[in-house]
């Protein structure tokens, strides 16, 4: 029930022929949305590689094909109808053909998927939906150089007077922002569109993101938290930061952030980039996240905090045998009510190849995968993806499953068996607790 | 999902507006907690009630009486109030709860343009009730925990219609004496309608405390809420009432559905209104005394508190309210979490007895093994 954004739609059988309808409707669509030449053409070259993917795996298959314009980028997506026989092609790491005469690979959806920003595959209702985006060009504005935690608090100015917490009052407010970020943080407990404040801007204006300010009495910027909606019932925040010294910062705007968002949809909100210990402002330590970021060669540890909105008054899940240790530890140590059913082979009908779902963030080198459909080869599937995501240089890789559902509960036996361990547990993440799995390189 | 055309169908006020989600009920709770009681702590309830003639009148109420519509306009219990008051009968309207009278209200004075002025930290119903019926709600902050009247009355423009007034004010149990209420009506001098919800009213001891019942004569734009599910313990009957001057409670009653209250709780308000028995004496005595345990606590504890009127107490906290509601959910305890009544951390306790409120101080304090 939102306003559609603007977007142009194209309805067209899964066949090579359509090509150039195809690239002119992306490249066309690319311009007058507003991406460079430069861009657009990586747009258009990804829909032509998406549109032979599909025509060599749902041939003729009918397709609706639509470039819309989102407030930080311009996106080609792909829907159509699918039945558990199409689905299996939608994985990332399957490939369009056997090996061919060369002995090179089939191409998969991972190549195609190369030269865009995001890249995501999903199920909504009966349909799939192919997503490629490609971001508008912002202006990055370079971060200073890292400092160590300890010279910062010597840097950071005395607050003047009382402070207030509000939303930004001015586009130039969040630009000083993003600078002071990046001045007084390492660059891991920065979010990503810090380096481009006009991103954020367009963000803030989509209210894909929001931001609450601390400005002392003499108007200096003195603090941030900005947060999203991963999902209707959790929201995920950044901050909170802190660029003056004194006046209880950090406090003022964890209250307000929570105040803000309190009675909203929202039961949980996280952050798993939080620049302070918030053990001090009701938060919990939910989990310690091992993350590898691009211009590091050594994985930094990120600790997520998080704190229910409501009334948790408990509900049952469901859980694999060898992930109920993980889920009782984790249950009793948030004091979370919940009664725990094991999932077990009942002899019912399972299709023959398992489905997931993928988000791809090069710039994070991060994917998160969801699984879709339920198969006999889901140990197979779940290599044959870190295999092609690991050679495609991706260091971050999750898989996330809702415990609300039997057969996604009882994927964690397969994960566990290929090298994912249990990372985080996240209450009320998505229908019911979801449990976030981490790959983790097996030590030699 | 269905196919149903709702950007169409529902307003934007209904289609934005976040839905209240009661607890689940006691039994369930107690099976999946494996809890052999449950002590409910977080409804402002008595637990001492009902007062001894309600529940002399109740045990004499025949079945053979349900399949017959209640009277519709609770003519009883309303001459019940007529006489305690020394009022005329027209000059009260009975609800299901007062949250049906709250209702009633922003339907017989608000318009579409129109506006409610009340605080942003009080009973929320006030705000709710607004909101999902299309009608601006001017939440004005609360001073000291207080209803700021300086701030309120700044508030008000020529489409204010009505003020709800939470006196005393749940969660906070602050109030405005007597000198504050004439100063505020005064002010306002009949151009808005205001509301005083005295919801705990009869829990304050108090000399300067106002009974706005007593001062309806010298302001006509004054209606005044009560109800039977506090002091009076009859929270399972949905009962409340408004007392005004007889031409507004005739305007209310257009807006109000008839036959709304049920034939047991228009009986066991009568019974209650006629009840002479030290049962509220009684109650004030154990609230006063569950204060008194509850402030040494906090104190003891180093937490930022505030207790005064009503039979609750606020308490904050290092830890998330919604930890701490888990915590003590376990041992038996239920509470009212109030970060999503903008008191971020801070959980409300109603006052019960003695040995309950021991169990929860013991509760409370293991919560917080290093303080
Ligand atoms: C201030 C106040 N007014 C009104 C009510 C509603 O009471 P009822 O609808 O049960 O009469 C409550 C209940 O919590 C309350 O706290």
């Amino acid at each position: 029930m939102t306003t559609p954004s603007p977007h142009i739609t194209l309805s067209l059988p899964a066949d090579m022929a359509w090509a150039r309808l195809a690239q002119s409707a992306a490249e066309n669509g690319a311009g007058v949305f507003g991406l460079p030449k430069d861009k657009a053409l990586r747009l258009t070259m990804g829909a032509e590689e998406l549109l032979l993917y599909l025509s060599e795996t749902l041939p003729g298959k009918p397709l609706s094909m639509t470039v819309r314009a989102g407030s930080t980028a311009v996106a080609t997506e792909f829907e159509f109808e699918s039945s558990e026989t199409d689905l299996s092609a939608m994985n990332i790491a399957a490939a369009a053909s056997a090996p061919d005469t060369d002995g090179l690979p089939g191409m998969s959806l991972l190549l195609a998927s190369g030269m865009t920003d995001g890249f995501s595959v999903e199920r909504v209702g009966r349909k799939t939906r192919i997503t490629l985006i490609v971001d508008r060009d912002y202006t990055v504005v370079e971060a200073p150089a890292p400092r160590q935690p300890g010279d910062l608090a010597a840097t950071r100015p005395d607050t003047k007077g009382p402070v207030s917490v509000a939303p930004p009052s001015e586009s130039s407010m969040i630009l000083e922002g993003c600078v002071a970020m990046q001045t007084f943080y390492p660059q891991h407990l920065v979010p990503i569109w810090a380096k481009t404040p006009g991103k954020a801007v367009d963000m803030l204006a989509a209210a894909e993101l929001e931001i609450l300010t601390a400005v002392d009495a003499s108007g200096a910027l003195c603090g941030m938290i900005c947060w999203e909606k991963p999902s209707q019932e959790s929201i995920q925040f950044y901050g909170p930061y802190c660029f003056t010294e004194g006046g209880d910062i950090l406090r003022l705007l964890t209250e307000a952030l929570v105040a803000t968002t309190a009675h909203t949809s929202a039961k949980m909100l996280f952050s798993n980039i939080a620049a302070e210990n918030l053990a001090a402002y009701g938060f919990e330590p939910l989990a310690q996240l091992t993350y590898h970021t691009p211009d590091q060669p050594a994985p930094c540890v990120l600790p997520v905090w998080g704190r229910q909105l409501r009334e948790d008054f408990g509900v049952s899940v469901w859980a694999h045998p060898n992930l109920v240790p993980f889920l009782e530890e984790q249950y009793e140590a948030h004091v979370l009510m919940r009664s725990i059913k094991t999932t077990s082979e009942l002899g019912e009908r399972i299709t023959d190849r398992s489905v997931f779902a993928a988000k791809l963030s090069r710039d994070l080198s991060e994917a998160v995968l969801k699984p879709m459909l339920n198969g006999l080869d889901n140990e197979q599937n779940i290599q044959r993806h870190v295999e092609a995501l690991r050679t495609e240089g991706f260091r971050n890789i999750f898989v996330t499953i809702d415990l609300s559902s039997g057969w996604q509960a009882a994927m964690a036996g397969a994960l566990m068996d290929a090298c994912f361990t249990p990372a985080l547990l996240l209450p009320h993440g998505g229908q019911s607790d979801v449990v976030m799995f981490q790959y983790v390189e097996p030590t030699a | 999902m269905s196919n149903l055309p709702l950007d169409r169908l529902v307003p934007a006020h209904i289609r934005l507006f976040e839905p209240y989600y009661p607890s689940m009920p006691d039994r369930e709770l107690m099976a999946l907690y494996g809890l052999e009681y449950l002590h409910r702590l977080h409804n402002n309830e008595n637990a001492l009630g009902p007062p001894p003639l309600v529940r002399t009148r109740l045990e004499q109420f025949h079945a053979g009486a349900i399949p017959v519509y209640p009277n519709g306009d609770s003519r009883e219990l309303r001459q019940a109030l007529a006489e305690k008051f020394g009022k005329s009968s027209e000059q009260f309207l009975v609800g299901n709860g007062s949250c049906e009278l709250i209702s009633s209200v922003v339907k017989a004075f608000c318009e579409e343009g129109d506006n409610i002025v009340t605080a942003d930290r009080t009973f929320a119903v006030y705000e709710w009730t607004a909101s999902f019926s299309g009608i601006e709600a001017r939440l004005i902050p609360l001073n000291e925990f207080a209803f700021d009247p300086d701030a309120m009355l700044n508030a008000i423009d020529s489409r204010t219609k009505v003020v709800f007034l939470c006196n005393p004010n749940n969660p906070t149990g602050t109030y405005w004496d007597k000198a504050t209420m004439c100063r505020f009506l005064d002010a306002i001098g009949g151009e808005v309608i205001v509301v005083a919800d005295e919801a705990y009213g009869e829990y304050v001891d108090r000399e300067d405390y106002p009974d706005c019942i007593e001062m309806l004569e010298r302001y006509p734009n004054l209606i005044v809420f009560r109800t039977f599910s506090k002091m009076y313990a009859l929270a399972a009957l949905r009962v409340g009432y408004l007392c005004a001057s007889e031409e507004l409670v005739d305007i209310v009653r257009r807006a109000h559905v008839a036959y709304s209250v049920n034939t047991l709780g228009q009986l066991a308000a009568a019974a209650a209104v006629q009840d002479d028995s030290s049962f509220v004496a009684d109650t004030r005595t154990m609230v006063a005394n569950g204060r008194h345990m509850l402030r040494t606590l906090f104190t003891d504890m180093g937490f930022e508190h505030s207790i005064n009127e009503g039979n609750y107490a606020m308490v904050k906290t290092p830890m998330s309210d919604t930890l701490l509601h888990r915590k003590l959910l376990c041992k038996g305890i239920m509470v009212r979490t109030m970060t999503g009544f903008r008191f971020p951390n801070w959980i409300r306790i109603s006052i019960v007895q003695e040995p309950v409120m021991e169990e929860f101080c013991a509760a409370f304090r293991a919560a917080f093994p290093n303080p």
